[in-house]
This record gives C-alpha cells, sequence and structure tokens, in this order.
C-alpha cells in the first residue's frame, strides 16, 4: 500500500503508472491501491493541461524562421567551403574538365538544384594511407616539387620581365621582400604570384573555376606559401628544374574523364559528415556497410556505384580529374560550394 | 527536415518560454542550433531525438540569457478563443488554464521542466527522452514526477497528492 511510500515515491510511481513506463508489480501496487489511482487521476489532468495545444506560429513566424535558418544553413556551408580550400593545399590542378556548367546541372534530369536540397553529402571513405594523412596536413613531396617549380618558372619570367622593363605591382613586391631568406641564395619576385595567378587564370578560363573562383585564388595563394617555403630551404635550381620536368610530365598524364551526367536522384539519406575520401577500390559491400541501402541503390559496377553516391548526396557543378602522386583523382565541385576529392574508379576510360 | 519539425520544436519552445513571444526567440536560436550543429550529428540518435536535444538546450539557454521571468502573454486573444473553440470545456476555463500553466511551467527547475515538455508536448517514452536529454531512464523517470509535482505546486493544487485529500475524494466518488 501507498502509506509505506514516501510522497517522492508515490509521484513517482503514479506517474510512471500513468506514463505507461511502470512494471508489472508497479502496475499491481497502483491498481490495488485507491490512492494512488487518485493521485494517477490528476496527474492525468495535469499532463493532460500540459500537453494542451498552445497557440502555434503564425506562417508569417514560420517562414522567418525557416529562411534564417537555411541562410545560416547555407552561410555556414560557404564556411566550411572555404575551410576546405584550405585542407586542398595538397591538391594541385594540372587541368581541368567541366562535367557541365551549373545550368547545365539544373536541367539534368534527377540532379538537384537547390544546394539547400542538396545538403547530405554520403560519407565518403576516407582513403586509408596517404590520403587522409596527405588532407589533413602534411605536404606532399610532389606539391612541393610543382610549387618549387612553379616558383622558379616564375622567378626566370620575372627576369625576362624585368628586363624588359615590366613592373610588378606592389602586393607582388611585397610578396617578394616578406619571401627572400635572408641568404638571398633564392629570391623569391613579385612575377611568381603572377605567374600563379596566371596558372590559376588559365584554369579559372574553364568552366571549373567560373565556380571556384576562391579556392582558385586560395590555392593560388597556397602554392605561393608552398613556393616560398621551399624556396627558404635552401633546395637548390638544379634539383627545382628536375623536378619541374616531373611535374609537367605529371601533367602531361593528366586525364580528362568523361562525366556520366545521367546520374539518377535519390533521396540521400540525412546529414551526415562529408568530404571523406571514397576509394576508387571499394566494394558495394563495403560502401553499403556506410551508405543506407534503402535509399541508395548500390550496383555491382564499382563505376556505377561510385557515380551512383555522388550523384545522390549532391550536385557536381563540375569537376576537375587531377594527377595526385601518378593517380588520378576527381576534384569535385559540389553546387553549395563544397569540394570532395576522390579517387578515379579504374573502370573509367583514363588515358594521357 | 526543417519544415517537418518546425511545429512540434516550435511546441517544445513554447512550453519551456511560456509565452510567445519567448517562444519565437527560443525557437529562432534552436533551428539555427541545429543548422549550425548539422556537422556534429553523427547519425547515432534519430534526427528526431538529436533535434529535440538541441531544441530543448537551445530554449533553455535563451531563457537563460534573457535571465527573467517569462510572462504569460497572448498574442492575438481572439486566435486564441477560436483555437480553442472547438473543445469541450468552456473557453473561458481553457484560457484559464492555459494561462496558468504557461505562468507555472517557466517556474519549474529546468531539469525537470524538459523532461515533463518531452512527454507531455511530444510524447516521447522515457527511453527517448534519456536518450534525448542523455540521462539514465531511472533519472528521467524520478524527474518527470518531480516536475510534474513542483508544476502541481505551482498551480496551486497545494493539497495535490496528498493523502487524506486524496482519501477524501476517494470516498466522495464511492459516494
Amino acid at each position: 500500500m501507498s502509506e509505506h511510500l514516501t510522497p517522492d515515491e508515490r509521484d513517482e510511481l503514479a506517474s510512471a503508472y500513468l506514463d505507461g513506463e511502470a512494471d508489472k508489480d508497479e502496475i499491481l501496487r497502483v491498481e490495488n491501491d485507491p490512492a494512488l489511482l487518485l493521485l494517477v487521476e490528476e496527474l492525468r489532468e495535469l499532463a493532460e493541461q500540459v500537453s494542451a495545444p498552445t497557440p502555434g506560429p503564425s506562417q508569417t513566424l514560420r517562414a522567418m524562421h525557416i529562411g534564417a535558418a537555411l541562410a545560416a544553413f547555407d552561410a555556414e556551408s560557404a564556411k566550411e567551403s572555404s575551410a576546405e580550400t584550405k585542407t586542398f593545399e595538397d591538391v594541385t590542378v594540372t587541368a581541368s574538365t567541366p562535367l557541365g556548367d551549373q545550368s547545365e546541372a539544373d536541367h539534368t534530369p534527377g540532379i538537384k538544384s537547390d544546394p539547400r536540397e542538396a545538403n547530405t553529402v554520403l560519407p565518403f571513405r576516407r582513403r586509408a594511407k596517404q590520403g587522409s594523412a596527405r588532407r589533413q596536413g602534411g605536404m606532399p613531396a610532389w606539391l612541393s616539387v610543382a610549387a618549387a617549380s612553379l616558383a622558379v618558372l616564375g622567378g626566370v619570367s620575372f627576369l625576362l620581365t624585368q628586363d624588359r622593363g615590366g613592373e610588378s605591382d606592389s602586393a607582388a613586391e611585397s610578396f617578394s621582400e616578406a619571401a627572400n631568406p635572408a641568404d638571398g641564395s633564392h629570391s623569391v619576385s613579385g612575377a611568381d604570384s603572377q605567374m600563379a595567378n596566371a596558372e590559376m587564370a588559365e584554369i579559372s578560363s574553364q568552366d571549373f573555376a567560373a565556380d571556384s573562383g576562391t579556392l582558385t585564388d586560395e590555392m593560388a595563394g597556397d602554392a605561393m606559401e608552398s613556393s616560398a617555403a621551399d624556396l627558404q630551404t635552401g633546395a637548390d635550381e638544379e634539383a627545382a628544374m628536375e623536378e619541374e620536368d616531373q611535374t609537367e610530365e605529371a601533367a602531361a598524364t593528366t586525364i580528362i574523364a568523361d562525366a556520366d551526367t545521367d546520374a539518377k536522384e535519390t533521396d540521400g539519406p540525412s546529414a551526415i559528415p562529408i568530404e571523406h575520401f571514397f576509394p576508387a577500390g571499394a566494394t558495394a559491400e563495403e560502401i553499403a556497410a556506410e551508405v543506407d541501402l534503402n535509399q541508395v541503390a548500390i550496383e555491382d559496377s564499382v563505376c556505377a556505384t561510385t557515380f551512383e553516391a555522388q550523384a545522390t548526396n549532391a550536385v557536381v557543378s563540375n569537376f576537375a580529374v587531377i594527377n595526385l602522386d601518378g593517380r588520378a583523382a576527381e576534384l569535385l565541385l559540389l553546387n553549395d560550394g563544397r569540394l570532395v576529392l576522390l579517387e578515379v574508379p579504374s573502370c573509367l576510360e583514363v588515358g594521357p | 527536415m526543417l519544415s517537418r519539425h518546425y511545429e512540434r520544436l516550435y511546441a517544445v519552445c513554447r512550453r519551456i518560454a511560456g509565452n510567445d513571444a519567448d517562444a519565437a526567440d527560443g525557437c529562432q536560436e534552436a533551428l539555427l542550433a541545429i543548422v549550425r550543429g548539422l556537422d556534429r550529428f553523427d547519425g547515432r540518435s534519430t534526427f528526431k531525438t538529436w533535434s529535440y536535444r538541441v531544441a530543448t538546450n537551445a530554449c533553455l539557454d535563451e531563457m537563460r540569457r534573457k535571465n527573467r521571468r517569462p510572462l504569460a502573454i497572448i498574442d492575438d486573444p481572439d486566435n486564441l478563443r477560436s483555437d480553442l473553440a472547438s473543445s469541450d470545456p468552456p473557453v473561458e476555463d481553457q484560457v484559464a488554464d492555459r494561462l496558468a500553466i504557461d505562468e507555472a511551467f517557466p517556474q519549474i527547475p529546468e531539469e525537470f521542466r524538459a523532461p515533463v515538455v518531452l512527454r507531455d508536448v511530444i510524447g516521447m517514452d522515457y527511453a527517448e527522452i534519456a536518450e534525448t536529454l542523455d540521462l539514465a531512464p531511472g533519472t528521467v523517470r524520478s524527474r518527470i514526477a518531480r516536475g510534474r509535482r513542483h508544476l502541481a505546486k505551482q498551480l496551486e493544487i497545494s493539497d495535490f497528492g496528498n493523502q487524506n485529500r486524496t482519501d477524501e475524494r476517494h470516498k466522495d466518488r464511492n459516494e
């Protein structure tokens, strides 16, 4: 009987009974105790008052709240995109192939055009070995090589320009001053900046950069920082020239892949961490371990799987196939501003 | 997704805040907290559970920030009247009850308020509430009971659960 219970225990017992959370013994105890049953009734009345509908928000307020939240989401996405750009210092775009411009993506059947609707990106599998370490901040050797090469090329170009009486802009001069090592063994001229910008402008001239101007600018900046850092280590010019050859060779093998624009639209799962690697060799089973199979059609083909996964997650505004340590990889620009780096499936047609 | 959950998120904020004005502010903060925290949503809980957790915390934070006792405010009494018109008890009683609850609810200590809201407003079971608020199920059970006790006290049901009163009522009923 409830006389043996403290007031708190009685409340708890009656409350749990009311909510259907009491166990068998407790149910029996309550139902055999009229006092407890009355307490349950009182609690029920109280709960009904609490659960009585409150005035709902007006449509205006609703629209305002959701609009503000989506705007915040867009802002967050842009911020993330910007942050992600910085993590791509290891990626040098040596050539780019547009998958299609945004308007094309908008009209591609099955591809969502609203970035807010395309905000779910599947957790691409992070590369187990080199990839994650490289992306997490390690400077890969080939990028240093490329950066050094750029710098050297820029230096030569600058000297030629100087001979012709060319001028550097003040910002470039500032950079040059900042980058000059104390011993003066190598100088990073303002022309480096021009050079890098020219390189990037070349990329920018293609559709890829139309959507990723910020990326290219920042990559240019990264490249310059890299070159400055590398030159400050005192690497000799000859080595740099050799490395430049390697870079050019790598660039020559840059690949243009056919884009599969027939991606099908499928509702992706809810928001999930983004921007992971999804290795070319991943099997359907491995992907299935991370992807809700009910929402994504997984096919046997690795190619199909890869593109399916891409297509179901966001609009790929553009992509570039890049040379990453001699392996092909795709740098995807999603239409919400995020970037994803993927290894190219071996089944894609890849040629020099 | 926000649209789908908006009404219930607002209802949580409305009940926690106790009035429309503060509920609106709290709900806005809650939605912002949800979109800003999306990248931290790890999928281990359902979106519903996670979003209620974020919303509850955001609303409570908003209330703390305001550092004042919420007032029972009816923005448009006519709307309230029409909302209630279809229900059985007299409108006046319903208005009085709602005002009383609105006034009383924010006075309940936070740790008890959130479980009661999730239980009575959202209809979550104890396990879901435990997951949402990151509490042990036993704690949820006792907090709901204590929250209801606090609410009864605020509503001046001073002898709520009183053994003698309960016995008297029981006697009256039998008669």
